[in-house]
């Protein structure tokens, strides 16, 4: 064998420990409770693309991947299609999540009120030096952080407040017939199942929302952020941003009757597009978008909404954002990095057969050449 | 990164070497292969069992003619857990030698579309090595022309298999099962000349 | 009603570690309906639930769950990726398939049951009672003149190719003739537009009533399609402009010296190219005096 399959699982080999040794000698590694803790959101981006929530599992895969997030959502993923699936949850209400952050921007003020909770949305981008090497040597330990108190209710950090449902804002515009109702029945009797079989177009609502779920989010941002600009609808309301807790209930296997079987970290947006109705056509004036992100990326709720709304509204129109196949086709980020990197692989075959063709062309070109030249 | 090598139950280790019977006769029309004989447990119906547990699972629907239900139903129920449908909507069908005319006229044959939809049609028979009905087989996976010879199957059955089939790539996938444990298949793409021997 | 205890008991896996040949059974199961059909009619993309696997989207992934959905005990399993043993690519595929299975590999072409392969088909004839699994990247022929898989699986169920012929003429009249080299689609059993996948045109010829089953994976494109054994394969040709493989110009393995292999260059420092069978098996047998039966 003129490359010997042995040398060349050696360097396989040899590349797995240049990775595995950085990630054991490196001066302080970090565990996984630690980047449980202190990368909640690059944990929370893991379990959402990688479609597993379980952030232990999410931070190994961080750890084994060295920070990298489509590196580390793939690891995610490859291990959850191992496991059996037996069951499925029942349909949940905005309604029944406990809510920890909440905010209607569309309007001043509304029912239950706007919650402001935990965001960086309004702080000073400064660096904090004190996190530094330096600063953590001669701060020590963290500052506990005050108690917190919310509409007179005090607030324990990450844990839903005891507090009735908050209203949801999209049923009042509803109401009013701003936005169309909702449907009286679910328009599939039973969602599709991206992760069993492959998309059909026009995919299904079900479909498509489960795609951008499990989405990239920088794609979805980059789409969302181009509809905005001019390549889709035009600017969005956000209706309703709301972050918390959501019951993840099935049915018992015995009693047959609904049973939660723990929460999940969500973050849901509601947004609107207005300048819809005519008078040739009287329809609601306000179209509607929805955008769902496993634990706290609001961007990528908002972007996906954005998106949603944009695939509604227009399944047959000229803009890219428009076109379902490809926004659905494009934004997995284990099936674009998976083929965009293929390309290190050897293809010398095909390049031989390509180059065939380009010698032989040009031997035509000659052929054709010298008869122009002779006559 | 060291790995223990996962086990091979003994249930998937089965369906495994079912599956590699059928997708040999499945990729060569007319030609009976033998299951494995460990699969016989004593009872008329273990290699249909065995063949149905290979490839039905919770995602599948079924439908089974009405004479053979009360054998097959308890190991839909139990063991595959297949939904039941109506036998236009049923992915697979299930049928005796009584319940196959009316199997093969009301299955679906799929879109052009999407083809793959067309069911699968498993029928059980009495023999595939001597029978009445000859099956004169051509067509992708067959080099020249099989033989088949049926025991247990009418051959207006097969008249009309041929007949739904006649607008490929629409069609049904028929798998034989015989009680000794023969397995032959018919994919719509076969085509087939039927005809009786008079003995 | 079962429990959700007795569910995970009975599928045989549990969630720590991983099932054998990785994929859970309700997973192997729906791979394995896609490949019946997807025999049953041949050149045919038949959908499937794709999963993910531990290598990478693009890098064999299709052909990967076939290859793990098929094998068991017994099974003797070979990877090549442009027709090399020693790729990197098929080592790794290869590793996989050691560690959840258990199974034996072998570099022979003759001693293996199943073949997974990425762009290359072995120049040893290979038998019936062997698979050959193709890794594919683009399941769909039409795709050089249709954008969209939704018009493209219409074209396909009405049998409307007129646009691609068209492309492949004007190819012809532009260039003098069809530059699709590597990839070139085929015609399966008088019906299909098939990617026979980027192998090069050398081996198209192999696929026409083979002996063996094809089946080909594509992962990212969630297809699985396959070429029965003895089914009419043809590369699309117009009557007065034919097909042709690619040539050498007489020149044989610098390695083994055969004359029937097909060959890639290997540039040397200077410059200049040696030429040596892409197939390293058939290579070292013709280097040690085996004469295996070839295609050509």
């Amino acid at each position: 064998m003129y490359t010997s399959v042995k040398a060349a699982m050696d360097a396989i080999l040899a590349a797995e420990l240049l990775i595995s040794d950085e990630i054991i000698s490196s001066h302080r590694p970090l565990d996984a409770i630690r980047i449980t803790e202190s990368l909640s959101s690059l944990v929370d981006k893991v379990m959402a693309e990688g479609s597993v929530y379980d952030s232990e599992l999410a931070a190994v895969a961080i750890l084994q991947a060295q920070g990298d997030p489509i590196e580390a959502s793939f690891l995610l993923r490859a291990y959850r299609s191992t496991l059996p699936r037996v069951g499925y949850s029942l349909p949940m209400r905005s309604k029944e999540m406990a809510v920890l952050r909440r905010v209607s921007p569309a309007f001043q003020d509304v029912p239950g009120g706007q919650v402001l909770g935990k965001t960086r949305d309004y702080t000073l981008r400064l660096l904090d030096f004190s996190l530094s090497e330096a600063g953590w040597s001669r701060n020590g330990a963290k500052t506990p952080v005050p108690p917190i108190t919310l509409n007179g209710h005090s607030v324990e950090m990450g844990v839903a407040p005891d507090r009735p449902e908050f209203p949801v804002i999209i049923d009042y515009l509803r109401m009013d017939g701003y936005v169309a109702p909702a449907p009286d029945h679910p328009t599939e009797e039973e969602p599709f199942d991206v992760t069993r079989e492959p998309l059909r177009f026009p995919a299904s609502r079900s479909a498509r929302l489960q795609v951008m779920a499990r989405g990239e989010a920088g794609a979805l941002l980059s789409l969302g952020y181009a509809a905005m600009r001019g390549y889709g609808e035009s600017h969005a309301y956000v209706a309703e941003l709301r972050g918390g807790e959501a019951p993840l209930r099935i049915r018992h296997p015995i009693t047959g009757r609904p049973a939660t079987i723990g929460h999940i970290p969500v973050t849901e947006a509601h947004v609107v597009f207005p300048g819809k109705a005519s008078l040739n056509d009287q329809r609601p004036d306000l179209s509607f978008g929805y955008g769902l992100a496993l634990g706290g990326d609001e961007r990528k709720a908002i972007a996906m909404a954005i998106v949603d709304e944009n695939l509604s509204e227009r399944q047959d129109a000229g803009t890219l954002t428009q076109d379902d196949e490809f926004v659905l086709n494009n934004i997995d980020s284990v099936e674009a990095s998976g083929f965009v990197e293929h390309l290190k692989m050897p293809h010398y075959v095909s390049f031989q057969a390509d180059i065939q063709r380009t010698n032989r062309i040009a031997e035509l070109m000659e052929t054709v050449n010298s008869h122009a030249n002779h006559s | 990164m060291t790995l223990e090598i996962p086990v091979l139950s003994t249930a998937e280790h089965q369906a495994q070497a079912v599956f590699r019977v059928l997708l040999d006769c499945m990729a060569r029309p007319g030609r009976g292969s033998r299951l494995p004989s460990a699969l016989a447990d004593g009872s008329d119906d273990d290699y249909l069992l065995a063949v149905l547990e290979s490839l039905v699972d919770h995602e599948t629907s079924y439908w089974v003619c009405p004479g053979l239900a009360e054998r097959i139903e308890p190991t839909m129920v139990h063991r595959t857990r297949a939904r039941a449908a109506s036998l236009p909507e049923a992915e697979f069908v299930i049928a005796d030698r009584a319940g196959l005319s009316s199997a093969i006229a009301g299955a679906n044959i799929g879109t052009i579309e999407y083809p793959d939809e067309g069911a699968t049609v498993i029928a059980t028979c009495t023999s595939l090595a001597d029978g009445p009905v000859v099956l004169a087989i051509s067509g992708p996976g067959v080099a020249d022309t099989a033989n088949l010879r049926v025991a247990g199957i009418s051959a207006h059955d097969f008249e009309a298999l041929v007949e739904r089939n006649a607008d490929f790539p629409l069609g049904l996938d028929l798998i034989l099962v015989s009680w000794d444990g023969t397995v032959a298949c018919l994919p719509r793409s076969a085509r087939i000349c039927v005809s009786v021997r008079r003995r | 009603m079962p429990t959700i205890a007795e569910l995970i008991q009975e599928t045989g896996s549990q969630f720590t570690g991983y099932s054998y040949a990785f994929l859970d059974s309700a997973a192997t199961r729906e791979i394995r309906r896609a490949m019946l059909k997807a025999v049953a009619i041949p050149g045919y993309q038949v959908p499937f639930g794709s999963r993910e696997v531990p290598v990478a989207r693009g890098f064999g992934t299709g052909g990967l769950q076939i290859t793990l959905s098929i094998i068991g005990p017994g099974d003797v399993v070979k990877v090549i990726d442009q027709g090399d043993d020693a790729g990197v690519n098929a080592n790794n595929i290869r590793r996989l398939i050691e560690r959840t299975t258990g199974l034996p590999t072998t570099l022979e072409t003759a001693e293996a049951t199943v073949v997974q392969t990425r762009h290359r088909i072995p120049e040893e004839v290979m038998r019936e009672d062997q698979i050959l699994v193709l890794q594919v990247p683009y399941p769909e022929p039409l795709r050089l003149v249709e954008r969209s898989q939704t018009v493209a699986r219409t074209m396909h169920g009405e049998r409307d190719y007129a646009r691609m012929w068209l492309a492949l003429y004007e190819d012809v009249v532009r260039k003098g003739e069809v530059t699709v080299g590597a990839g070139y689609p085929v015609v399966v059993n008088h019906r299909y537009i098939m990617a026979p996948t980027p192998v090069p045109r050398w081996d198209l010829p192999k696929l026409h009533r083979s002996r063996t089953l094809h089946i080909f994976g594509a992962g990212r494109e969630k297809r699985i399609y396959a070429i029965p054994p003895h089914t009419d394969v043809y590369p699309m040709e117009f009557d007065d402009i034919k097909f042709e493989i690619e040539e050498f110009g007489g020149q044989p393995c610098a390695r083994c010296g055969s004359n029937v292999a097909f060959l890639t260059e290997r540039l040397n420092t200077d410059g200049s190219r040696t030429l040596t069978c892409s197939d390293t098996a058939y290579c070292d047998l013709a280097l040690t005096g085996g004469q295996p039966e070839t295609w050509n």
